[in-house]
Order: structure tokens, then C-alpha cells, then sequence
């Protein structure tokens, strides 16, 4: 197999395009210049001739925002890309088995009980998960269809019980703002713990690129091919429910960008992981990014739930290609 | 060489296969028959070590193979298994490159390409290396994967009914294919439905009805009207194909 090196080099000179554009636009006006020295004199003894305002601007608000969308893309985007091809179901996204559920329940809680939300929305999600692999275990295995269906199972139960919190919550809008999904609280503590848990888990991700090859085959069949395909599946689940829950708990439920950028990067690279991988791992960061400057800026001074702007100018997109490829799309 | 000592197989508390002792030697095609849910599928599951037989053993070249790991047995055993569809965009060049997975430590070597092309040229794949695998017509993509299979570089070829999907050509050019494996030094254990097709192709058959081997030997020997009539639990002619000696099975056609 010829591996692309090139798709690989232009998306990640996008990624960088992208994320020095994103720094500089903003309700506040701050030249391109003038951002690029702001950064740069963390690194390099630079003369200052920018205001605390301007400094603060860049440093403490929009570049941890940038960069915790560009690891929630990531993140996102490659978690879908492995639960798509774990579940072989190109409606799988990283929610798909619970996870989503998981966490909205913990969000809800911590908005009633005012405990952090990013914690108790982590712990919610990785139980969620834990319970449905355990619910779907049979004699020391885990049949893929099962997962999914426990997990819509298990989904719906937690889902009912966030909608009644919600319903007799005294401040419901914070827990739906919440559930809509958006990066207005990033900070940098936010961006070192996400980028901790989310860099580990997408390394651990591609380290299975092959065997998840050889499953999309066929379970029996890999098994003949000598994969330890229970162990594959463990794996793929615990890295990418790591990244979706580190991803969720610091930006609340953005959807669309799990689900359609391994799609449309599927279609450019075809079902290897080891390119589709990368590949989407770099395209979600560039796809969250550009959204959610869009989404602060649109209807500067108020700013919109990501998760409104990913759906609404990713869905056209998609469909666009969808129709312009005019093949069927797999998993 | 592989041999098969007192297999016994269960599904729960449901005996599938008991006392099932078979051998097949190297440069030799041993063909497996019996009705439709005899065991036949489960005897290929339980010589890889996809199900855990009860007890028995698996011996292949002096080595027993029941303590081995999967990626091992992969390396020893190569499987064909039943129509395979494949829905992903991979090449043929990927899909035999698949085959590579018990030998590959994450990066694969120059020798491994070597490999893969020659498995190619061996099935007569290698004009369709670029393909699609959703592109082929069946009898192509049982060839792919006989080419799959090869470049595990395995010492025995186990086949779950490689001809059942295929057209009268399709099913001569694949048993044509094992045949020529064989001759070559692989030891090929193949379930065939078609006993025609059997006759014609495999060194020995060996008959399972209900879990059991009911007959094992030579064509001839094995394809008689009575043991046919008490395992399909039909009448049949068995004529000699005077240009093989072979034998022929004629069901006796039911008129109202």
C-alpha cells in the first residue's frame, strides 16, 4: 500500500493557515502583526508596542480557544472515524454507543448540584460506556451489534433522565447552552488536560489503523487472519470513548463533526485507516476551528453554539458531495 | 500434513462434531462433504481455533496446535471461507497484502510486497492488482482471496465450499487453482458441496453425517449409492466418468 504523504501535508498547512487566521479575527481588532509578535515574545524577547488589553486578548482568550477546538475537532473526528469502522455502520458517530448521553447527564447534574461540570460530564460519559460493553458482553465477547443496540438502550434511559432534570431544573437554559455544545469556557487549564488525554488516545487509535483494516472484512475472517479481534475491539472502544469524553467534557455535545468528517475524508483517501486516520484527525481540527470562528463572530458581539454553525454549514457540504459522488457510502 | 485426532466440537450443551479423526497429507486434496449442517463449517472453526474444540488434537507437521495463539495458527493455517462480500473500496493489491497480518510487526518489509506478488501471479490475480475489490465478479474475488490466503505462507489451505457461489467456469478455474497448490506441496482440506465436483478433484473424501465421519477414503470408495442414500437421505446412480475414472452421482429424478 502506497501511503499519501501529500493529502497529509496539505491538510496539516491548512490546519496551521487556519489556526493563525482564527487568532486574528475577533470583535476586538488585532492586526495580523500584532498577534504574531504578541506569540512570538513568549518565545523570542520581542519590543513591546501592544497594549495588556491586546496581549490578554490574544494570549488568554482567543489562543486556548482556538487551540481546544482544534483538539475537540480532532478528537471528534477521529473517534468517529474508529466507531465507524469498529461498527462498520456509517451512521456510527462517537456518540453513537451512549457516550453523548453519558455526559449531558453529568452536565446536568453539576449545573443543579454546582459542581464542575467538565468533571462530572467525564466521569457520567466513561461510566455510560463502561456499563453498555458490560451489558453487551456474552461468554467473553462483545458482538458488534449487540454494542450498538444496548448502547441506544442505555442512551435513551439517561437521556430521560437529563430531560428531567432539565424539566424541573430552576435554570434549565444553562444545561441546553450546555448541550448544544460550544468553546466559549476555554481556558488553558482546559487545553492541558484535553490535549493530555486527547493526544494519548488518538496515538492509541492509530496503533490499531491495520487490524480495523482487516475487521472491516469480517470478525471470522480476521480471526483466521490471526487478529485478537476482542482485544481490537477493547481497545478501539476505551481510546476513543478517552478522546470523546475528554472532548465533551470541555465543550459540551457538538455534533455533525464525528460523523461526517470521516466521510468526506473517506471519499478522497478510500477505507484504510492508516490515511483515513490522520487525515480526519486533521480535517476535524480544521473543520471545528473555522466553525467556531464563524460562530463568534457571525452575530459578533453574540456568539452562537458551535454546534448550530458545524450543522448548519456541514450538512449542505456533505450533501453536495454525497450527490456529486453519486456511489454509496460505507462505513 | 495435518491430522485430526477424536475432535469433539459443542455449541452450548449441543454436540456438533464427535470423535472426528481425519488426516491429510502433504500434496494432497481432501475434500469434506455431508449435508447441510452436518458440522462441516464447524470442523474448519474448530481446526483454527476460532471455536475451542472440547477435546482432540490438531496436529500439523508433528505439532500439536491446540496451545497456540491465533496469530501463530494464522501463520500455519490459511482459511478461504465461505462467499466472501466485501462492501470497502479496498485494492486487490491491499487485500492480498491483508494476508501479510500474522507476519507484519506494524510496518511491512519489502519481502512482504515480494510475497504478495507472487501469491498474485501463482492465482493469476496480478492484472487485477490496481482493482477494486467491490469491482470483481465472484470468481475473481475467490481467486483474490485463494492469493490472501497464500501470502500467509501457510503450510495447510483449508477452503469452506470456495466453488458454492460461483458459475460452471468459475467453480473448474478455482478447483483447477487448488489443485495446482496442491500438486505443489500444500496440504488442502476443502468442503465441497458439489459431489461431482469432489469426485472429480479431491485425492480422498471423507463423508460426515450428524457430527461423524460416516466414510473416509478414496472417491470410489467413499461415493456409493448406499452411503449417499443414508447421509442425504436420497436415492442416487453412481455412474464411472470413463474419461477420469471418476465416479458421477445421478439423482434419481422424482417424476409425479
Amino acid at each position: 500500500m502506497k501511503l499519501k504523504i501529500a493529502p497529509l501535508l496539505l491538510l496539516t498547512l491548512i490546519l496551521i493557515t487556519v489556526l493563525v487566521a482564527s487568532i486574528t479575527i475577533g470583535t476586538a481588532h488585532i492586526s495580523f502583526l500584532t498577534a504574531a509578535k504578541i506569540m512570538l515574545a513568549q518565545i523570542f524577547s520581542i519590543e513591546e508596542n501592544w497594549s495588556m488589553a491586546q496581549e490578554t486578548i490574544i494570549l488568554s482568550i482567543r489562543l486556548p480557544r482556538v487551540l481546544l477546538a482544534a483538539l475537540v475537532g480532532a478528537a471528534l473526528a477521529t473517534a468517529g472515524c474508529a466507531m465507524q469502522g469498529l461498527l462498520k455502520n456509517p451512521m456510527a458517530d462517537p456518540y453513537i454507543i451512549g457516550m453523548s448521553s453519558g455526559a449531558a447527564l453529568g452536565a446536568a447534574l453539576s449545573f443543579t448540584l454546582h459542581l464542575p461540570t467538565p468533571l462530572l460530564s467525564f466521569i457520567t460519559a466513561t461510566i455510560a460506556i463502561f456499563v453498555v460493553y458490560h451489558i453487551s458482553k456474552v461468554g467473553g465477547r462483545v458482538p458488534v451489534a449487540t454494542l450498538l443496540l444496548s448502547g441506544i438502550a442505555v442512551g435513551s434511559f439517561l437521556a430521560a433522565l437529563t430531560s428531567l432534570i432539565i424539566y424541573v431544573a430552576k435554570s434549565p437554559h444553562q444545561i441546553i447552552f450546555w448541550l448544544m455544545g460550544g468553546l466559549w469556557t476555554s481556558d488553558w487549564p482546559k487545553v492541558k488536560i484535553a490535549s493530555l488525554m486527547i493526544f494519548a488516545g488518538i496515538i492509541l487509535l492509530y496503533r490499531y489503523s491495520w487490524n480495523l483494516n482487516v475487521m472491516l472484512l469480517g470478525e471470522e475472517q480476521a480471526q483466521y487472519l490471526g487478529v485478537n479481534t476482542e482485544r481490537v475491539k477493547r481497545g478501539v472502544l476505551v481510546s476513543s470513548s478517552l478522546i470523546t469524553a475528554a472532548a465533551v467534557s470541555v465543550s459540551g455535545i457538538i455534533g455533525f463533526v464525528g460523523l461526517i468528517i470521516p466521510h468526506i475524508m473517506r471519499i478522497f483517501t478510500g477505507p484504510d485507516h492508516r490515511i483515513l486516520f490522520p487525515t480526519s484527525t486533521l480535517a476535524g481540527a480544521i473543520f471545528l476551528v473555522v466553525t467556531d470562528t464563524i460562530s463568534r463572530t457571525i452575530l459578533a458581539p453574540i456568539e452562537l453554539p458551535v454546534g448550530i454553525i458545524t450543522a448548519s454549514f456541514g450538512a449542505p457540504f456533505f450533501i453536495y458531495l454525497l450527490r456529486k459522488r453519486g456511489k454509496s457510502i460505507h462505513a | 500434513m495435518l491430522k485430526i485426532n477424536n475432535l469433539k466440537v459443542c455449541y452450548g450443551r449441543t454436540q456438533v462434531l464427535r470423535d472426528v479423526s481425519l488426516e491429510a497429507e502433504e500434496g494432497e486434496l481432501l475434500g469434506i462433504i455431508g449435508p447441510n449442517g452436518s458440522g462441516k463449517t464447524t470442523l474448519i472453526r474448530a481446526i483454527t481455533g476460532v471455536i475451542k474444540p472440547e477435546h482432540g488434537k490438531i496436529i500439523s507437521q508433528g505439532e500439536n496446535l491446540s496451545g497456540w495463539d491465533a496469530n501463530t495458527i494464522a501463520k500455519h493455517i490459511a482459511v478461504v471461507p465461505q462467499s466472501v462480500s466485501i462492501d470497502f473500496e479496498f485494492t486487490i493489491e491491499e487485500i492480498v497484502l491483508m494476508g501479510r497480518t500474522p507476519h507484519l510487526n506494524r510496518k511491512e518489509r519489502p519481502e512482504d510486497h515480494e510475497i504478495v506478488r507472487d501469491s498474485m501471479k501463482q492465482t493469476g490475480t496480478m492484472h487485477l492488482k490496481d482493482r477494486l475489490i467491490t469491482e470483481l465478479s465472484g470468481g475473481e474475488i475467490q481467486r483474490v482471496i485463494i492469493a490472501r490466503a497464500l501470502a500467509q505462507e501457510p503450510k495447510i489451505l483449508l477452503l469452506d465450499e470456495p466453488t458454492s457461489h460461483l458459475d460452471i467456469r468459475g467453480q473448474v478455474e478455482v478447483l483447477h487453482l487448488i489443485k495446482e497448490l496442491v500438486n505443489g506441496g500444500m496440504t488442502a482440506l476443502a468442503v465441497i458441496h458439489d459431489l461431482n465436483l469432489a469426485a472429480a478433484y479431491c485425492d480422498k473424501i471423507a463423508l460426515i453425517c450428524n457430527g461423524q465421519i460416516m466414510a473416509h477414503g478414496r472417491p470410489h470408495d467413499v461415493l456409493t449409492p448406499e452411503n449417499i442414500q443414508e447421509a442425504f437421505k436420497i436415492a442416487v446412480a453412481v455412474e464411472n466418468n470413463k474419461t477420469n475414472n471418476t465416479p458421477i452421482i445421478l439423482p434419481e429424478v422424482i417424476r409425479n
